[in-house]
């Protein structure tokens, strides 16, 4: 019946050109909604070309293409490609083992494998430093960053695992294929375009971070750019640096958009009918154990180490101390700006994850594009935009809440995208066409089944963006509002002033607050299964 | 079965529903801005809020005058102020290093301090257009570790350290403000062209590049490099902070007027467009007072700028043994040519 509806108003449209179609089968206040969004996520953009073309066209060709930042181009791309590639094989190889292994302490490591995300940069370099100076240079900004973001390709890879099709496996075991080519086979291709999202958000964090490669001594673009800030006056060559950062970017994103596309063909081949059974359990056999130790060495290294070499300052320095009004001060404050920030971005996201989940169009796919922008610039380039543009558009908001929970949105809205989009697509979308038929509207039907449906997915944002905007630093710095200190801008002013013990305690807050929307995530994914588990039961 | 489901849906909710209301207690908990405040004085400081705060607390106590104090890097403050444009919040700029001031000075953001401020430090400390003024000075010193190096073998001047005997022993750190500073003021004593010779032989020197000094002292401890070029104070706030015999590192300082011995100032300055002029040169007064200028020798270890006061427990190589900085220092001191010649070395 609803097919036969479906042509009528398909041949209906043939008539007319075929961008028209394309653009009227968008829904329109999803549409408005998305592109107001982006139209926010672009004024940095606009920001940083006015201030790259400030000393006129000539400049800006002769700062692209120096000796110099070929040079730095080059070595970021290096790193970029090798963390990336790291964070792929461990973020997967974590995903399968939370999901479809009988690793011991399943759930709990499911918990932890996310806390990585939580430990700044800072920390983690600092930590690796104290004990191995010769760590410094590409080895050392490879070992941290990897450890701190292979989480970002895990996370989406094992919603992709948990809500993928069995049915295709199961057709590939019958088959007389083993468990190993079934793994290579059909689940690594079904898991491709969550894979392919994570690696997007791991390599754009790697392109825009800051502190790991500044203590590691290893210089990329964004050292660049921060170089020339700090030389403050000179705005104009880090601006240009910052737009051939957003061209890498670009080049980064059509290149995700390929893999992802390949193999979002190919996962569309559901044997099912759109209801996934819950995953068969891999026995791991004589690897169990050995495959355990690996986890808690991966955790050791993210996590255990760090946190150990922080107490350790906390023990041996004489600066230590509980200030415990500041201490609370400046954790609420901490807790205040990141749920605010995260709550604004998974808002935000919402308008582009349905589209580029539900309607395929040129135009969902440039604004999903244009959302990951904030994402790949350094913070203090998107700091400085909003300084520029908040001052003149909304002094009222200037250095008030507002305005920086609007920079961590928009910072960090590619983490929301991801996650609600990953969220979204899981659910069956014919629930939704069940809820149009029974004549509910498109507003009604987005509030009442799309966003209870993706309620996973928008759990997991709202962490993802949470656990960035705590420790997040330069704009911070640029934006909070005067005299309102964070848990990330006590441990700044400490460690600069040499204080580590002192600086202690405010790190260790900072991973304790971040445990929480860890915890979060973790029971998000964990409560899937269950209900599966429940509805199956009560099926047979 | 399906009861069971219904029950696990709670745990998910409620771990939600505290993540939703955490923020909400926070709110309580969080403190009230006070950016809007029409009636207190706007400082940025580019100076760590635990080096200074006690002072500001000190003059909101004597004179009444309400201060909102925003902290950051001294160069990122800087960015901020050249982004705001006139409509900076910022009455006051104080800053670790005097280049950003005159950066804004050449956009025409900065106030001309009154004669009265001017007459309070010695010429050496201030600029001609009377735009700055300096507060406090720290000495730029050789670090090096005692394990590894004798003191007899240490360079004696800037130039030495273009010796091939030093080839990857150094460590210096091009982005951070006080080397550009030192260099600054390099410029103004050997002239440019001295200076970009020196520049260009310490980076065929193949120099170790740090971030900031802090960063350069770890490596000197753990023998990264031999020498590095580093503010003094922070030898002896290390010690404050880990006792002496942790304390794997010494300092050296070049005296005999190199390059190497200019002290790097501290400075203040008043915006132009400040409804508060008087109020801000109170508060510069408070910070070249007795009380102000002891503090600076005392807690924060670093040279005052008015004559007769002497620190109470540091035992500092005298300013004059150093060499004073060259009156010259403001003129020179475009920070835009400073880094193009940074650039130019492939220093930056």
């Amino acid at each position: 019946m609803f097919q036969l509806a479906n042509r009528d108003v398909r041949t209906e449209r043939r008539r007319l050109p075929r961008w028209v179609n394309r653009f009227r089968r968008l829904p329109l206040l999803l549409t408005a909604a998305g592109l107001a969004v982006a139209a926010i996520v672009l004024v940095p953009l606009y920001h940083l070309i006015l201030r790259a073309f400030e000393r006129g066209p000539g400049y800006v060709l002769e700062m692209a293409f120096s000796e110099r930042n070929a040079e730095l181009l080059w070595r970021t791309g290096v790193l970029a490609v090798t963390v990336t590639a790291s964070c792929l094989v461990i973020g997967v190889a974590c995903a399968w083992l939370i999901t479809r292994s009988d690793i011991p302490f399943r759930r709990t490591l499911g918990v932890l494998f996310t806390l990585p995300l939580a430990v700044p940069s800072l920390v983690a370099g600092s930590a690796w430093l104290s004990v191995w100076p010769g760590i410094a240079g590409f080895g050392g900004v490879f070992l941290v960053l990897t450890l701190g973001s292979y989480p970002f390709v895990m996370l989406p890879v094992m919603a992709a695992l948990r809500s993928g099709d069995i049915a295709t496996e199961e057709a590939a075991r019958s088959l007389g294929k083993g468990p190993v080519r079934t793994f290579f086979l059909v689940t690594v291709r079904g898991v491709r375009p969550a894979a392919a999202a994570g690696s997007l958000l791991t390599m754009l964090y790697v392109l825009g971070d800051f502190a790991a490669p500044s203590l590691m001594r290893y210089e990329t673009f964004t050292i660049g750019i921060f170089a020339s800030y700090r030389g403050a006056f000179d705005r104009t060559p880090a601006a240009i640096f910052g737009c051939v950062l957003v061209l890498v970017a670009a080049i980064i994103m059509i290149m995700e958009r390929r893999a992802r596309g390949k193999a979002a063909r190919f996962g569309q081949i559901r044997v099912g009918k759109g209801v996934s059974s819950r995953p068969p359990v891999v026995p791991l056999g004589r690897a169990k154990w050995p495959a355990f130790i690996g986890s808690l060495g991966l955790l050791g290294g993210a996590i255990g180490f760090p946190v150990g070499i922080v107490i350790q300052w906390f023990i041996s320095g004489s600066s230590r101390g509980f200030d415990m009004e500041r201490i609370v001060e400046t954790t609420a404050n901490t807790l205040w700006f990141s749920a605010g920030g995260a709550l604004l971005a998974v808002v935000m996201a919402f308008p582009i994850a349905v589209l580029a989940a539900r309607h395929d169009s040129t135009l969902s796919r440039s604004l999903e594009s244009v959302s990951y922008l904030g994402h790949a610039l350094p913070a203090i380039t998107i700091g400085l935009a909003f300084v520029f543009v908040g001052i003149r558009v909304v002094p009222g908001w200037y250095q008030q809440t507002p305005l920086l929970v609007l920079a961590y949105a928009v910072l960090f809205l590619p983490l929301a995208v991801v996650a609600v989009r990953a969220g979204i697509a899981a659910a069956p979308a014919s629930l939704e066409e069940v809820s149009r038929s029974l004549g509910k509207n498109g507003i009604i039907t987005h509030l009442r089944v799309t966003i209870p449906l993706a309620i996973p997915g928008v759990a997991a944002g709202v962490a993802l963006v949470f656990l960035s905007a705590a420790k997040e630093l330069p704009a911070t710095l640029l934006l909070r509002p005067t005299g309102a200190n964070t848990l990330t801008t006590e441990m700044w002013t400490l460690t600069n002033r040499m204080m580590f013990a002192a600086s202690a305690p405010y790190a260790l807050l900072l991973l304790l607050v971040s445990a929480i929307p860890a915890l979060v995530m973790g029971l998000a994914v964990i409560e899937r299964k269950k209900k599966r588990e429940g509805k199956q039961k009560w099926q047979m | 079965m399906a009861k069971v489901a219904v029950e696990k849906k709670w745990t998910l909710s409620s771990a939600c529903a505290a993540m939703i209301s955490l923020p909400a207690l926070a709110a309580c908990g969080a403190t009230a801005t006070q950016g809007d405040d029409d009636d207190a004085l706007t400082v940025y400081s580019g100076r760590s809020e635990g080096n200074v705060e006690e002072l500001f607390e000190q003059f909101e106590e004597d004179t009444g005058i309400e201060l909102d104090v925003r902290y950051g890097d001294s160069a990122e403050l800087t960015s901020q102020i050249l982004e705001e444009g006139e409509a900076t919040p910022a009455d006051v700029y104080f800053t670790l290093e005097v280049g950003g001031i005159n950066a804004l000075n050449d956009q025409g953001y900065i106030a001309t301090l009154p004669d009265h401020i001017l007459e309070m430090v010695p010429e050496s400390f201030q600029v001609p257009d009377g735009s700055w003024v300096g507060t406090a000075a720290r000495a730029r010193v050789i670090g090096y570790n005692p394990e590894n190096i004798s003191v007899d073998d240490l360079p004696e001047s800037a130039y030495e350290l273009t010796e091939p005997e030093w080839e990857g022993r150094l460590g210096i750190a091009p982005s951070n403000s006080s080397f550009q500073a030192f260099l600054s003021g390099f410029r103004a004593l050997e002239g440019d062209e001295a200076t970009q010779q020196w520049l260009n032989d310490i980076a065929a020197n193949d120099p170790e590049i740090f971030d900031n000094n802090r960063a350069i002292i770890e490596g000197i401890e753990q023998g990264v490099v031999d020498v590095g070029l580093v503010n003094h104070y922070y030898h002896i706030r290390q010690i404050e902070e880990d006792g002496e015999e942790n304390v794997d590192w010494d300092t050296h300082y070049v005296t005999g007027g190199d390059p190497i011995g200019i002290p790097v100032i501290a400075g203040i300055s008043v915006l132009e467009g400040s409804q508060m002029q008087e109020e801000a040169h109170e508060l510069i007064e408070f910070l070249l007072s007795e009380e102000a200028q002891q503090y600076f020798a005392d807690e924060t270890h670093e040279y005052p700028v008015v004559d007769g006061i002497e620190s109470q427990h540091d035992e500092l190589v005298p300013l004059g043994e150093l060499g004073t900085p060259p009156v010259e220092l403001a003129e020179v001191a475009d920070m835009e040519r400073t880094l193009e010649m940074l650039r130019d070395a492939g220093l930056l």
